[in-house]
């Protein structure tokens, strides 16, 4: 049955999988520097935050202030927070992917179907 | 030795990148973007300078594409317009004949030097500079309450500017009244007359500059 809920972009989920990743409480450094490491993406910070405020209008993430540290100039964290509903939005992401992708073979070389790949 | 100036052209750099990321910015993502920017690249400047440079330089280009759209709206939209009425401007004189013939320094220095003079001397120099620092900022322009005295600063210019230009035709008319005998009419007042008709010229676009920032300010 079709549904009126927007799925995400390919960078959201990234970003939000990434929150997830850091215990769900990061800032903007960790999240592009786990982006990289983990999805071999490198994320420049205005495409980082654009996305964030995107997120924080549509209640997928929340944010607070942190600290102020010396390797930051003297500058406040802003640390980001994956809602209840931001959580059910990668969930349902997730399993539209998967559901997609059922029984697809990726080419007759690798053998491996998608579902293998995200399950 | 290196590394002081190392040190120096990091801080000049940062320097830079922040007063771009404040005028782009949010005011309420500055303090955070601008942390992470300073956190990340003391890192990377410890492996390589060259790169951490390049770095900063490309992520301060990332979020002055990503934001300033936004947050700048209204200059952008009033370096539009400016720019555009001199394009018209420049398409007409060059359609006109030749571009030089509309351009004379003492016809420019006519207009603008007492419509500045005036204007600096209406307002005081620091309302008049800051008049066009808010023209470019609107940030410094929505935390001002009232911005009377910045519009004076356009209005006493645009005004004076006019003057001098009606003033310029004036002491022309009456150079060349003064000057032109019959057998060289036909020579000498067609040239004269263009000259004479510049100062006129040059106080309109004044004006017209004038006119589109005081519209910027009382938006």
């Amino acid at each position: 049955m079709p549904t009126n809920e927007k799925y995400l972009g390919e960078f959201e989920q990234l970003i939000l999988l990434a929150i997830l990743n850091i215990n769900n409480r990061a800032y903007g450094t960790e999240i592009a520097t786990t982006i990289l490491e983990k999805g071999q993406r490198e994320v420049t910070l205005g495409a980082l935050y654009t996305s964030l405020t995107r997120l924080q209008t549509k209640g997928l993430v929340s944010s607070e202030m942190g600290e102020a540290t010396a390797e930051r100039g003297g500058r406040a964290k802003k640390y980001f927070t994956v809602t209840a509903q931001g959580q059910s939005a990668i969930k349902r992401s997730l399993s539209l992917i998967k559901n997609m992708s059922k029984s697809l073979k990726l080419n007759k070389t690798m053998g491996d179907s998608i579902q293998d790949l995200t399950a | 030795m290196k590394s002081v100036q190392t040190k120096a052209n990091s801080s000049a750099l940062l320097n830079i990148s922040n007063h771009i990321l404040k005028w782009s910015l949010p005011q309420d993502l500055h303090e955070p973007i601008y942390g992470d920017l300073h956190e990340q690249f003391h890192i990377i400047n410890r492996h390589s300078a060259l790169k951490a440079y390049v770095w900063l330089i490309l992520q301060t280009c990332s979020v002055l594409w990503h934001f300033s759209h936004s947050t700048q709206r209204g200059t952008f939209m009033f370096l539009t317009s400016i720019f555009s009425i001199i394009a018209i401007v420049l398409m007409t004189f060059w359609l006109g004949g030749e571009l030089s013939m509309y351009f004379d320094i003492p016809s420019i220095l006519i207009v603008c030097l007492p419509a500045i003079l005036v204007s600096l001397m209406a307002v005081g120099k620091e309302t008049f500079m800051s008049s066009f620092k808010l023209l470019l900022n609107t940030h410094l322009l929505n935390e001002l309450e009232e911005t009377n005295e910045h519009v004076k600063t356009f209005e006493v210019m645009g005004k004076t500017a006019m003057l001098m230009g009606w003033f310029g035709i004036v002491t022309g008319a009456i150079a060349i009244a003064s000057n032109i005998s019959a057998e060289m009419f036909a020579s000498v007042f067609g040239p004269a007359f263009a000259v004479m008709c510049l100062t006129l010229l040059y106080s309109l676009m004044m004006k017209t500059f004038c006119y589109v920032a005081i519209l910027r300010l009382t938006r």
